[in-house]
């Protein structure tokens, strides 16, 4: 009986999976098919679900479009460097307000989400003169500072609630044992809040990668120009080649799958130490 | 000695309040000043002239403003509801034990990591109401019995979109409450199903307590992401329209800026969305895990 | 205030890049030089453009123009393709006092906005009566602020009919010359079966429905603004043209999505042959006439669009792109020689035998070869502008946008929807 009621739970519950997997991996297998297929066949009733005659012509299209693999190169170059400031000065100030009594300290994480609460379109003027005052257009650090500022917030929230779900008493064990607040935090904190790591590094690798207002107006020389705008940049006046513009997004999407691939085998691996010093 | 760590913990802020202050912030605060200033944009530069509250005056008299805040509203509130909703089947699926489950991890994450103008246009493309999937899809199933131009009439237009956005942030979410899932760890599970507790009444007393803290990220960064960053999926797939009804609360600041060049009362648009996204959020922590702001240990 | 908070910022921003360790080894500081000009050596301007009607183009110019010119270099910051993109570009750039772009391409309805708000240059003085007369006058009158000149136009655009001349010949029907005799042949052919739908055109809610308006209201023989700036859309002409609008979709001419089309959406219907008749620019040709792209490769006819008898003849929105100069530009005199070879014979001749674009030199159409390369150089529509000389155009525009799409899907009678954008074109243009 209770074995009969667990099948038709475990067979519930696979199908609402299979449902939300199908919804969620429909669109992209669409797309993808959309990018082997001629763009005279994109357009027919009932629509071509695979491609009736499969060609690469988007692919070569997009890789061989000016400056694909510079644009890639610098999209790799300041996602990663933004990712990891954005991690390290975020861990940094997490901690304190997951676990010091400092005065304020509520204000202060209001206020850091009240920051992330502002329309990017709405500092756009702003920093744009800014960036031009100090001179920083068209180069790295234009989109790395503002990228990293913009996702801070959501990254000391997510840090601090990872920290204070870690017991307090491993801290307070290694600080009798006499480890200094360095060691504290890369022996003790950071491999317990793996899995807060791991997500937030995957959450503002992608927001970074993905950015595309600030890239367009900050970068807009071709050498310091990222993949989202280069993306933009195919086709010509009412023209929009879909399956270039969907080749080249697949493309775009390998490094960031890469990473997350990269990434769980941390996370877990953070996950299985932490185990067994707990 | 607890003024020294007390002096530590201010000096680890820094570096992350100096950058956001430099860069976040300080634009932040020259355009909540643009708020209150009649400025206009001249030949010989910008000219601001004092002007109170007269933008936030204005702003609440405009029926498009209006509707665009109501559209908003009614787009956040249905689409974080749905997306954590199916997010937490898909992660409570996924931390479950089940073949591939490595590879549906990776794969769900997908639309989250595509280019957003670049999945808006796959949907316009999808929701076409001539050689569009969807309709090729709801035929076959039987659903609809002719071609819907669904971004052409006011109430398919508000449901397409919200499907369009609820597709590329479900994985965000299921993956952040993956991620408060993994550090339950698995004894307080096995404990409760010796106690004989059955999987419901395990979820509601020990999963979802102790999820609290990750629903409420996903809260609050789902809200404000679809309260004041709703802006490329309805500005590709629909121009904001049929009309206004599926005009944001972002594209209508957008408009009064880039557009019609009106920059205060843009930056009031702006203001206004902010408070309100402030105020849920506030709404949030209070009622999912006041523990999250943290006076009182937990 | 605001340069000493700037002042501020940056200093904290310095002292955040040293404070970090992580902070980027190349910290490019090609922007701090940038429009500066350099001592000694060839002059760089930088080139804003969207794209023509096939990306290499732009830099083909540059290099025709280098070669001339060897002692200025131009440098290309391509835009995507969308207007408004380019046009919050532009507003971000300039209006913070950015010297770059030098140069930059912009849309035919931007001079009057962009001139009354100092996004543009005047250029009366590079450009006198003597150079401008040698351009097509209308697109030279929509660059026309208050008696001044803002903008060079560089390409003009014109909406033309495509029709499906394998089936008007097999079905023995002549080239419509009135919308309602379209509209008839349209139906005969849905009839019997030789295509789906009749008629594509423009429909979705932005800046491409008030062209194909303007081209119908024309034809009936209304307008929306008159140059004074008094509102004249409320007329038994705009009426009868937004009633032919919700015919074309109540009768099923047009498809109930017509709603949603823009330029490439009308475009792929009538390229996989699903359509009889089309309302787009000429970069169509082109497309229709490519096997990769289309299902009726040699089976398409051009013409200019139907009207109304009393109405204006061959109506066609007066499109095109248009050349800047950036107000706070350091190389004023670069540019001005830079925009005047893109309107030179060389290069006028270049873009319409490579891009199919209409030149905006008249004498470019007496050339043979360029006459015999696309069958619409030989085509004389009448060119009729949208209301662009009001600086609140956007605004204008977007009001107007919103009721023809209400009038089309139905939600709103013509006539009524007809009289709501009038008063609010009212308020608008009031508004300045």
């Amino acid at each position: 009986m209770t074995r009969l009621r667990r099948l038709a739970r475990r067979l519930a519950q696979g199908v609402l999976l299979a449902a939300i997997v199908l919804f969620i991996l429909g669109p992209i297998a669409w797309m993808l098919s959309a990018s082997f297929t001629r763009p005279v066949d994109l357009s027919s009733w009932p629509p071509h679900l695979l491609p009736p005659v499969p060609t690469w012509g988007n692919y070569r299209d997009a890789v061989a479009s000016q400056g694909f693999g510079l644009y890639l190169r610098n999209s790799a170059v300041v996602s990663l460097l933004a990712t990891f400031l954005t991690l390290l000065l975020g861990a940094l100030a997490a901690y304190p307000l997951a676990r010091m009594r400092l005065p304020g300290r509520q204000v202060i994480l209001v206020a850091v989400l009240g920051l992330s609460m502002f329309p990017s379109l709405a500092v756009l003027l702003p920093l744009f003169s800014l960036m031009q005052r100090i001179g920083w257009l068209n180069s790295y650090p234009a989109l790395i500072l503002p990228y990293t500022a913009f996702n801070l917030p959501i990254t000391i929230w997510i840090l601090a609630v990872f920290f204070r779900g870690i017991p307090r008493e491993l801290e307070e064990a290694a600080e009798v044992d006499g480890a200094g607040l360095a060691t504290v935090l890369g022996r003790v904190v950071l491999p317990l809040a793996g899995p807060g790591l791991g997500t937030a590094s995957i959450l503002v690798f992608i927001a970074d990668w993905t950015e595309f207002l600030f890239a367009l107006t900050f970068n807009s020389q071709a050498e310091m120009r990222t993949l989202p705008v280069g993306i933009a940049l195919f086709g010509g006046q009412y023209l929009l080649p879909w399956g270039t513009i969907f080749a080249g997004a697949v493309i775009a999407i390998l490094p960031p799958v890469l990473l997350v691939v990269l990434f769980q085998r941390w996370v877990v691996a953070g996950l299985t130490s932490g185990a067994v010093k707990g | 000695m607890d003024l020294r760590r007390r002096a530590i913990g201010w000096l680890l802020l820094l570096p992350a309040a100096l950058v956001m202050s430099g860069v976040a912030l300080l634009p932040t605060a020259l355009t909540v000043g643009q708020s209150f200033y009649r400025v206009t944009l001249t030949p010989a530069g910008f000219a601001s002239t004092w002007a109170g509250l007269r933008n936030y005056g204005l702003l609440l008299a405009s029926d498009e403003f209006r509707q665009a805040l109501a559209f908003t509203l009614l787009f956040t509130v249905a689409t974080v509801a749905a997306e954590l909703l199916l997010g937490l089947l898909l992660a409570l699926a996924i931390r479950s034990t089940l073949p591939g489950r490595g590879l549906v991890r990776t794969l769900m994450l997908v639309p989250w990591a595509l280019i957003t103008v670049v999945s808006a246009e796959a949907w316009r493309f999808i929701d076409d109401g001539t050689y569009g999937v969807a309709n090729a899809i709801l035929m076959g199933l039987g659903l609809i019995d002719h071609r819907v131009a669904w971004l052409s009439q006011p109430g398919l237009a508000v449901g397409a979109l919200m499907v369009a956005d609820v597709w590329k942030t479900v994985p965000f979410v299921g993956l952040l409450l993956l991620a408060g899932l993994e550090t339950i760890p698995d004894e307080l599970h096995e404990a409760s199903r010796i106690d004989g507790a059955s999987g419901w009444r395990g979820f509601w007393t020990i999963t979802l307590p102790l999820l609290r803290p990750s629903i409420l990220l996903a809260l609050l960064y789902r809200t404000i992401q679809a309260f004041v960053g709703l802006f490329d999926l309805p500005f590709v797939m629909t121009g904001g329209g049929p009309g206004y009804a599926t005009e944001s609360v972002a594209i209508y600041a957008w408009k009064q800026m880039f557009q019609n060049l009106r920059f205060g009362e843009g930056a009031a648009a702006s203001v206004f969305a902010f408070l309100v996204a402030l105020a849920l959020a506030l709404l949030y922590v209070r009622l999912v895990a006041p523990s999250a702001l943290g006076g009182e240990e937990a | 205030m605001r340069r000493a908070l700037a002042l501020l910022a940056a200093g904290l921003l310095l002292a955040a890049g040293c404070a970090a360790p992580s902070a980027p080894a190349q910290t490019g500081n090609q922007g701090g030089s940038q429009g500066q000009a350099k001592s000694s050596g060839p002059v760089t301007i930088v080139w804003s453009s969207g794209p023509l009607s096939n990306l290499g183009l732009r830099q083909q110019l540059i290099d025709m123009f280098e070669q001339q010119h060897p002692e200025i270099r131009v440098q290309l910051n391509q835009l995507p393709n969308s207007t408004d993109t380019q046009r919050n570009t532009y507003v971000t750039q300039i209006s913070s006092g950015s010297p770059t772009p030098d140069v930059y391409s912009g849309d035919v309805i931007w001079p009057a906005q962009f001139a009354a708000h100092g996004l543009a240059m005047p250029l009366d003085r590079y450009f006198p009566r003597s150079v401008t007369a040698r351009l097509i006058p209308g697109a030279v009158q929509a660059d026309t602020f208050q008696g001044k000149l803002y903008a060079v136009p560089w390409f003009t655009d014109a909406g033309f009919l495509y029709y499906r001349k394998d089936l008007l010949q097999r079905y023995d029907l002549p080239v419509p010359a009135t919308w309602d005799q379209l509209f008839q042949e349209a139906q005969t052919l849905q009839q019997r079966g030789a295509v789906r739908y009749g008629f594509v055109f423009q429909g979705a809610q932005y800046e491409g429905l008030v062209c194909d308006f303007t081209e119908m209201l024309a034809g009936a023989g209304g307008q929306v603004l008159a140059p004074d700036g008094k509102v004249l859309l409320d007329s038994p002409q705009a009426v009868k043209a937004a009633q032919f609008l919700r015919k074309l979709v109540q009768s099923g001419v047009a498809p109930e999505a017509v709603s949603t089309y823009q330029e490439p959406d009308s475009l792929n219907v009538f390229a996989t042959g699903d359509a009889a008749f089309l309302r787009n620019w000429p970069y169509a040709w082109a497309v229709l006439n490519d096997p990769q792209q289309s299902k009726v490769v040699g089976k398409v006819g051009m013409a200019v669009l139907p009207d109304w008898p009393g109405g204006t003849q061959g109506p066609a929105a007066l499109g095109g792109w248009n050349l800047f100069i950036n107000p706070h530009s350091k190389h004023v005199d670069a540019a001005v020689t830079f925009i005047k070879f893109l309107i030179s014979p060389q290069a006028q001749k270049f873009i319409a035998l490579k891009g199919g674009h209409l030149p905006v030199l008249l004498s470019a159409y007496d050339d043979q070869e360029v006459r015999s390369a696309n069958p619409f150089f030989a085509l004389k529509p009448t060119v009729v502008p949208r209301p662009s000389w009001t600086p609140n155009y956007p605004e204008l525009s977007s009001k107007l946008q919103v009721a023809l799409h209400d009038i089309l899907t139905g939600q709103v009678t013509p006539a009524a929807g007809i009289r709501q954008a009038s008063q609010e074109i009212r308020q608008v243009v009031g508004q300045q």
